[in-house]
């Protein structure tokens, strides 16, 4: 049922996972079995489900965007730091059609991990100009140095990560983040009324 | 030896911003790198009395060591940080290279 508890789980990425509680085996097979079957019909995308936490250590330093400056280095993304970690990167990033069929594909794999009384969330926020990219591009399907040799300042890589584990702090909010022990700050979320004015 | 000194100074008036600070993982780089390799010999930092200057100090053992460092491109990227973040935030800095 709809309610105001599902309201706030479904608005907020989770920002603390348990890195050390790893998620349950069935349930990984479940979700691989999942995208298997959708890459099997829509050949789409790669795929990379990362449970090794050295592979995660390397992805939650370069999780993060700074390229105004204004955020300190060792400032990280907290949701990057989730003992299940999955890529699904696009084989062409110019087919619109086929990057909104792989969103609902995201959507329909968080779905089945929160019904599986998981946390999740999802991240877009890869500093993809740091040479440090280049010891997980197998995880993210691309070659750093091609990808250097002929980048734009502006480019930067589409690799959406969902990451999934239990949280940190059973009931704590969604959005408490561990990596300054406070509530991550939100973009304000579409309510009703905007909906009524605007349609 | 070839002594590094990277100098760090805020505004008084916003000496609540926090000095430029690369992530665990580049400090975990330059030890397996640098440090373990005998490379560079000692990394301090310290900070003035009146909180508006940070001194970080890197002794390397020779002028090759230093110049790996200094060449370094994920250490190259890290400086590119500091850059934006120093002037985000109206920190000045500079660097001092001496032969010891």
């Amino acid at each position: 049922m709809y309610n105001l508890t599902l309201n706030h789980v479904l608005s907020h990425a989770n920002r603390s996972f348990d890195i050390d509680t790893p998620v349950d085996a069935e349930t990984v097979k479940y979700l691989t079995d999942m995208i298997d079957k959708f890459l099997e019909d829509n050949p789409i995308a790669k795929k990379s489900v990362i449970e090794d936490k050295e592979v995660i250590k390397k992805l939650f330093y370069i999780g993060h965007w700074n390229r105004d400056g204004e955020f300190n280095s060792d400032l990280k993304l907290p949701s990057f730091w989730a003992p299940l970690l999955i890529i699904l990167p696009p084989v062409d990033t110019t087919d619109g059609k086929s990057l909104i069929n792989l969103g609902r594909f995201y959507s329909k794999l968080g779905m089945a991990a929160l019904k599986r009384g998981y946390a999740l969330a999802f991240h877009n926020s890869l500093d993809c100009h740091d040479p440090r990219l280049r010891e997980v591009q197998e995880y993210l399907h691309i070659d750093y140095d091609s990808f250097v040799a002929t980048k734009h300042e502006d480019d930067f890589l589409l690799k959406t990560v969902i990451c999934i584990g239990n949280k940190l702090i059973h009931d704590s909010p969604h959005n408490w983040d561990w990596t300054q022990a406070k509530i991550f700050e939100s973009f304000p979320k579409v309510n009703f009324d905007f909906i009524k004015d605007y349609t | 030896m070839i002594k590094l000194e990277l100098i760090s100074v805020r505004p008084m008036s916003r000496n609540v911003d926090r000095f430029h600070t690369s992530d665990d993982g580049i400090r975990e780089y330059i030890k397996k790198n640098f440090q373990d390799t005998g490379k560079l010999v000692s990394m301090t930092s310290s900070t003035s009395e009146d909180y508006s200057t940070q001194t970080r100090t890197f002794i390397f053992k020779s002028k090759s060591g230093y110049e790996d460092f200094v060449k370094d491109d994920i250490l190259q990227y890290q400086n590119l940080l500091r850059e934006r973040y120093n002037m985000y935030h109206k920190i000045a800095f500079k660097q001092l290279v001496t032969e010891i």
